[in-house]
């Protein structure tokens, strides 16, 4: 597909129609775009219309003229469209402003802070697949079985345990009663394990449950029983072609899991864990009304999401032969 | 009845999980009766002590005291009071939000319809732990904040289910026969149209009250959602949290109370799905969620 990409421009097409992946391509990027505008005027809405920022930031006994001044020394007072408008063009070029808590820009904190926070998701999430489809494909080819019941309660138990409440669980158990185990901060490989299993419990949960839906979903297919009825069994059936078409929607609602644990879930994480990533960070942000830190947080965690979003709808259209087939149409 | 005597060694684990439910419930309503003492007062003589059955317990405290002496079994009621609230609140609020937009999207169509779609995705895009903290911070924390901030994502689901279902039934048969013999536009949606949604929405309500008594603890767990006197489990755990090596009970029994009203939810949810949609007996249990 990108081979086309660099071919294009060159040869031209005879029809004089441009491939059809172009508009798609456009469309998505602008609307990716779009909506990365929107998050940010709804935190700016938030932060700067529901309460005074300076009002927020000093004690309650302060006068109105203390307000008034601080409003003025930070640029509070100006009209809301200038502010909003520095807030979109800054934030063209990282410069969200400093942060009040650290004193440095806000951009470049929230940067340094996001390989932690990715490491932790990536390997949560690594974890999580590699459970969650051997458990979920022997769940749906065994139905009934002691793998079923194990699939269905690793998934209930997954989406209803807390993950603050789990990684206390976990360093009472492993790092205070048995000493196994760091109980927060980084460093060594070992500190690595109790976050990942923590963040991984809630996407593996909920991994297992689809790997086994669309397993059964896809071994209940007609061309499944055409495959039985010519001979082919076992292993091949199941994996070269269940797994292979159950494979689509696994990745697409991994990408959504991967999207969920950056929205929101790596947050708890490493507060429990005191992990220095860009959750521990935001919530400090708030703690000390930092404003231009939150938002730099929000707007940077929104473009990766955003990001990911729009991968993922490349991927999918991709690796469906059907949504190619119509593409290859439309060309 | 009898039927029903029959089902219950088979469906112990359904029944047990709606139980719990009720009883966590119950718990919220008749808190201020139930409790033993006062969820706030503060006893410095009785500090950290540990549940009854344990040596240095006392009976007058059955699930033991916290840092502050104060009693752990009435401060669970009232939590229970708190989380049934909030979720009980917000499912309310998205509930209906969620299925009158998106009913009138899929019904409409058009740019309405682009505007709501362009909407659920930004609404998806927003890193929704965040927004809600701040929001609560923001506001200034008490259970109307909360549930506004927890509403915020809450309606999309529900928005997502209307939509789709309205945008299905739209062009099926009987509609179009509905719409033929000059039924108008409300009572179509109102009587032909609006009840295949019920029981998806019941299950769904119950899952998202799942997510939803989870997502307020985690809050008030950061610290930036319910704020003392308040009670909840969530701040409880965050109190309990620095006393983690010495005192098991203070984070070990709210997050007990929390996992099973949330795993309690999901059974139920998946029990109630089972019962109402012959189709998906085997189907996806979870992925209405998202």
């Amino acid at each position: 597909m990108t081979s086309s990409t660099t071919r294009r421009p060159v040869g031209g097409r005879a029809s004089g129609r441009p491939p059809a992946w172009i508009p798609f391509l456009a469309g998505r990027l602008g609307f990716a775009v779009l909506v990365v505008v929107c998050v940010q005027v709804v935190v700016f809405l938030i932060t700067h219309t529901l309460n005074s920022p300076a009002r927020l930031m000093l004690p309650a006994t302060a006068s109105t003229e203390q307000v008034a001044r601080l409003e003025r020394q930070l640029g509070y007072d100006r009209p809301l469209l200038a502010q909003l408008w520095d807030l979109l063009t800054g934030s063209l070029t990282l410069d969200f402003g400093r942060s009040y808590w650290q004193q440095v820009p806000a951009g470049g904190l929230v940067l340094d802070r996001l390989p932690a926070t990715l490491v932790l998701v990536a390997l949560s999430i690594a974890l999580a697949v590699a459970v969650a489809v051997p458990l979920g494909v022997l769940a749906a080819t065994r139905r009934d079985s002691w793998w079923d019941r194990i699939a269905v309660t690793v998934s209930l138990v997954g989406v209803s345990v807390p993950a603050f409440w789990l990684g206390y669980l976990l360093i009472l158990l492993l790092s205070v009663r048995l000493g196994v185990l760091p109980t927060s901060g980084v460093g060594t490989p070992a500190h690595y394990v109790l976050p990942v299993v923590t963040l991984a419990v809630l996407p593996l949960g909920r991994l297992t449950q689809i790997v086994r839906s669309s397993m059964i979903d896809e071994l209940g297919q007609q061309y499944m029983l055409v495959h039985l009825a010519s001979g082919l069994r076992g292993r091949t059936r199941i994996y070269r072609h269940g797994l292979k078409n159950a494979g689509i929607t696994i990745l697409t609602m991994t990408g959504w899991e991967v999207a969920r644990l950056i929205s929101g879930f790596t947050v708890v994480v490493e507060v429990v864990y005191n992990w220095p990533g860009v959750g521990l960070l935001a919530v400090q942000a708030i703690k000390h009304n930092d404003i231009p830190l939150l938002i730099a947080t929000v707007t940077i965690i929104a473009v990766l999401i955003v990001a990911l979003n729009f991968l993922l709808d490349l991927a999918y259209a991709a690796l469906d032969p059907r949504l190619r087939a119509t593409r290859r149409e439309g060309t | 009845m009898k039927r029903l005597w029959r089902a219950v060694p088979r469906l112990w684990f359904q029944l047990a999980a709606a139980a719990f439910l009720l009883t966590v419930v119950a718990a919220a309503v008749l808190a201020p009766w139930l409790s033993p003492h006062d969820p706030n007062k503060q006893s410095i003589s009785a500090r950290l002590m540990p549940p009854a059955w344990q040596g240095g317990g006392s009976t007058e405290y059955l699930l033991g005291t916290d840092e502050l002496g104060r009693d752990v079994l009435s401060r669970l009621l009232h939590g229970a009071r708190t989380s049934v609230l909030i979720g009980v609140g917000v499912v309310l609020v998205t509930a209906v939000l969620g299925v009158a937009i998106g009913t009138l999207a899929g019904y409409v169509g058009g740019k309405f319809d682009a505007v709501v779609r362009w909407l659920m995705d930004t609404v998806l895009s927003l890193p929704g732990l965040l927004i809600s903290a701040a929001l609560v911070f923001v506001l200034g924390a008490s259970v109307t904040t909360v549930i506004i901030a927890l509403s915020i994502e809450g309606w999309l689901v529900y928005c997502r289910m209307a939509r789709g279902m309205v945008r299905t039934s739209r062009s099926m048969p009987y509609v179009d026969a509905a719409t033929v013999v000059g039924v108008g536009l409300p009572r179509l949606l109102g009587r032909h149209i609006l009840p295949n949604i019920v029981s998806p929405l019941i299950t769904l309500s119950t899952l998202e009250f799942a997510r939803i008594v989870i997502a307020e603890a985690t809050l008030s767990f950061l610290g930036l959602g319910i704020q003392p006197p308040l009670v909840s489990w969530g701040l409880m755990i965050n109190n309990g949290g620095a006393y983690l090596t010495t005192a098991w009970w203070l984070i070990t029994l709210p997050g007990l109370a929390l996992t099973l009203t949330a795993l309690s939810a999901n059974i139920v949810a998946n029990w109630v799905r089972q019962v109402s949609d012959p189709l998906q007996r085997s189907g996806a249990l979870l992925a209405v969620a998202r």
